[in-house]
């Protein structure tokens, strides 16, 4: 049984290319979907924890009587069964000297949406104000200013600016909406907030708004799909608790009516579309690849496998040395690429993100490697079902017949011959290409699809690089989202090429593997170098070139799928060279990998020739 | 002047005899060696070896299996390098030459008959002599040779098609084609059944012959040196003996 095991490692080391092989293609896979499929929720829990922690208010209650809500509906709020935690507060929005205003006077010791102090102090005396740092007018506004703020022709009153502070709702980079009516989708230029508990302005204004946190909630990821559901819930009890909270007379807003979380959450659904889509192409070509890679590893391994039979080895003590190799190197493979991808893909789009968000202080160290883990398995399930399927092919077999030569599939006239004036002109090393290609329908479809996958995934993410350059109008702003959209564009054409370069070189080396005998002739019969080079790589290259022509089509038919799930972007704003651009790169890719495996092909002795076929 | 003249004329006339020793004596072995280091570990294939092979002469090369056969194979068909001493084929050496230089001269003073035919699977009887003759310089026309071979009717099977001794045959005429100097073969009839055999080395036989080319056979199998105009005999890396046949048995005459 020792020297079973030993095989096992044996089996490993000799075929440590194609285990390697195999193990780096499931990586790129793994981490790529993983990656991708990490970055949403990279965010929104960085901002869900963000919020947590500052109370960000499930529900605003916004009174829409001028004399804005009676110390009742307060009570009537801190008696709600579902009212975790609450305050009150006066909000206005005004046009002050052509400028969008808020004053806000609110309860700064509430814990309720609690104000990060960016700079200076919180207020102190009576009429001193903190001043929102994400808001249009920021630059003009610095601490130690007096501002008059008119409440009317008769009334005003001087606000020392004492402090910078971020309100916990407000993160998108352009800041908030006005809500004063006429005002649409006007950003508001500055936002006041004064300490109620300093102000004495209460017998003054009016409660207009009361902000409350659930307790339903509060276990509740503020990005979950459950999340508004639960909310809305709570809002149809409120609305019924007095005629106050009924329909005309208050507003009552949520997290879909905030500006920031709605450009957020709009944002990680589109790039939750592409990563739902994409992986699909990625896991199906990983999948085939490591299909082949296990399949023609049995085949090659048909005398051995022979010679357990034949010493008298059970079934399944053969099929756990087979399934072993392909479970550690699915294993390991998935293993690795989860782990890379949850850390670094997501880490390095998530700065992107900056760009159009004031991000949370702290990254949160959560990962997500939900989509992974669903890929990882289904290519587990498939590897080991061909491992145990190829197998089980063989193992019907005698032991007579294994040790035998599996004669090698006989060549055979292919369709064009049938055409005399095309066959006959072609010169004698292209035919020789054309049977080649043709010999093994399934290695050609493979192939084939293969590169049509790879080079169609380059493909739609040029597109999408495009498309991010693009305006996206959200709620009616409009938003520039080309730098949070592009990177992952990016990293999609780069895990697509490296995909494509892996299972290019897999192939082809799994190739020239086969073909030992009929390279070592070749030199024999005094073919120089490039020759042969040209005997192999020829027909790679053109099943390749099969591959892009079909698979530019396929990635735009891809784009075109998810630009209509997106609801953004189109095939015409896709520029013209992209295309060229992804015909071209995954052109020189496979121009490279038969590059690197030339020097394969020169390492092959020509003693392979004498030697009897094994 | 008179002098100079004759001087002359006497310089042609040795030209002419050393051409005309050259010539039939294509190949000369002088001080052979050839050692193989792996990882440090020095192993001599071949020791000291000379030999020489006359022009359109049928040799063999006899030796138990691991006594250099490969080796020497090897340096006679420029598939390897040589360790020390000299090889001299048609006056040229091959001592030295680099790898591009050695695929010159498989290219056009070698052809090859492999053991196990080594024919490509795709490619038809006729497609495999194409394959060599694509590549060298007076090749002769490959349906010509084929039919000469005796597979007039199967120039469009593919090996898969062929039984063994026909596929030796499209192996043959793929190095006959060539039309080059040397032909070489490594037991061709070692993967052939004995009456197939036979047919194979009288059709090398008579090819020697008709066109005066050399034809070198390495073999194990004994009974094959009784054709042979001459015989050399190596064991452990080294010559033991080179036997010269005047009167050389005919195939039909051996039995193995």
């Amino acid at each position: 049984m020792k020297t079973y095991f030993k095989t096992i490692f044996r089996t490993i080391k000799t075929n440590a290319l194609k285990f390697i092989a195999l193990i780096s293609i499931i990586l790129v896979g793994v981490c790529f979907v993983t990656g991708v499929g990490g970055i949403s929720p990279k965010v929104t829990d960085s901002f869900n924890d963000e919020l947590k922690s500052h109370n960000a208010p499930d529900v605003i209650l916004k009174s829409t009587s001028e004399n804005g809500f009676s110390n009742e509906d307060i009570e009537n709020i801190k008696n709600f069964s579902d009212t975790r935690i609450y305050t009150s507060c006066f909000s206005l929005d005004s046009t002050i000297d052509d400028k969008q205003t808020r004053l806000m006077n609110i309860d700064m010791e509430s814990g309720v949406n609690k104000l990060t102090l960016i700079s200076g102090t919180l207020p102190i005396n009576k009429y001193d104000v903190v001043v929102e740092e994400n808001s249009k007018d920021m630059d003009d506004i610095s601490i130690g200013e007096v501002f008059a703020y008119k409440f009317n022709d008769y009334l005003s009153i001087d606000l020392n600016v004492v402090g910078i502070v971020k309100n916990p709702l407000i993160y998108s980079m352009d800041g908030e909406p006005t809500i004063e009516e006429g005002k649409d989708n006007t950003n508001l230029n500055r936002i006041f907030y004064l300490d109620s508990n300093l102000s004495e302005l209460d017998s003054f204004l009016p409660i207009t708004d009361i902000y409350v946190c659930l307790k339903s909630t509060n276990k509740i990821n503020y990005f979950a799909s459950k999340y508004l559901d639960k909310v809305n819930a709570s809002v149809k009890i409120i609305r019924k608790i007095n005629t106050n909270f009924a329909a005309g007379n208050c507003a009552i807003l949520t997290m879909e009516d905030n500006k920031s979380y709605l450009v957020l959450t709009n944002i990680t659904d589109k790039i939750d579309v592409i990563v739902n889509i994409f992986p699909i192409f990625f896991i199906v070509v990983v999948a085939l690849v490591s299909l082949t890679t296990m399949s023609r590893l049995i085949n090659e391994e048909r005398g051995v496998i022979g010679c357990y039979i034949s010493l008298g080895y059970s079934r399944s003590q053969i099929m756990f040395k087979y399934v072993s190799f392909s479970m550690l190197s699915t294993i390991i493979g998935s293993i690795g690429g989860m782990f890379t991808g949850a850390y670094i893909l997501p880490n390095i789009i998530y700065p992107a993100f900056g760009n159009m968000f004031i991000l949370p202080s702290k990254m949160t160290n959560s990962i997500n490697i939900n989509l992974g883990l669903i890929s990882a398995v289904a290519i587990f399930i498939a590897v080991i079902l061909v491992t145990v399927y190829e197998l089980n092919k063989e193992l019907k077999s005698t032991p007579a017949s294994l040790l035998q030569v599996k004669a090698p599939k006989p060549g055979r006239k292919i369709l064009l011959e049938r055409m005399p004036l095309i066959w006959n002109h072609l010169k004698f090393k292209y035919k020789s290409t054309c049977r080649n290609i043709f010999r093994y329908v399934g290695r050609l479809l493979m192939v084939v699809i293969s590169v049509a996958g790879s080079s169609a995934l380059v493909m739609a993410g040029f597109g999408l690089y495009d498309v991010s350059k693009k305006d996206l109008v959200i709620g009616g702003i409009t938003m520039n989202i080309s730098s949070t959209l592009s990177p992952v564009a990016i990293i999609i054409v780069f895990f697509a090429l490296l995909l494509c370069m892996l299972v290019l070189f897999n192939l082809t080396n799994m190739n020239i593997q086969e073909r030992k005998r009929e390279i070592a002739t070749l030199e024999v019969l005094g073919y120089y170098n490039g020759e042969v080079y040209g005997y192999i790589f020829r027909e790679i290259i053109l099943m390749s070139l099969m591959g892009i022509i079909i698979g530019i089509p396929l990635g735009v038919g891809l784009l075109e799928f998810v630009f209509s799930y997106l609801d953004f972007g189109g095939l015409a704003d896709v520029e013209w060279y992209s295309y060229l651009l992804a015909f071209g790169c995954s052109f020189l890719f496979i121009l490279l990998i038969s590059l690197m495996l030339t020097k394969k092909i020169k390492a092959i002795d020509m003693n392979e020739s004498l030697k009897s076929i094994e | 002047m008179f002098f100079y003249i004759v001087n002359y004329l006497f310089s042609i006339n040795i030209n002419l005899i050393e051409k005309e020793i050259f010539m039939s004596e294509l190949i000369v072995a002088k001080k052979l060696c050839k050692t193989y280091d792996t990882n440090g570990v020095k192993t001599i294939a071949l020791k000291d070896v000379n030999f020489t092979i006359k022009a359109g002469s049928f040799t063999v090369i006899l030796g138990p299996s691991g006594a250099g056969k490969t080796t020497l194979l090897n340096l006679l068909g420029g598939m390897d390098t040589i360790s020390e001493g000299s090889l001299k084929v048609h006056n040229t050496e091959l001592c030295g030459m680099k790898r591009k230089e050695l695929t010159k001269y498989r290219r056009f003073d070698v052809g090859f008959v492999f053991q196990f035919y080594n024919l490509m699977p795709n490619l038809t009887a006729l497609e495999n002599v194409e394959l060599s003759v694509e590549v060298s310089k007076n090749a002769l026309n490959p349906k010509k040779v084929l039919e000469q071979v005796g597979l007039k009717e199967r120039i469009n099977n593919f090996p898969s098609q062929l039984s063994g001794g026909e596929q030796q045959r499209v192996s043959i005429a793929r190095a006959i084609a060539k039309n080059a100097r040397i032909l070489l073969c490594d037991e061709p009839t070692g993967a052939l059944d004995y009456e197939t055999g036979k047919s194979i080395l009288k059709l090398l036989y008579d090819y020697s012959k008709e066109y005066k080319k050399t034809v070198i056979i390495v073999t194990h199998n004994a009974a094959i040196k009784d054709i042979a105009d001459q015989v050399i005999h190596i064991k452990n890396g080294g010559i033991i003996s080179i036997e010269y046949q005047d009167k050389p048995k005919s195939i039909e005459e051996i039995e193995w």
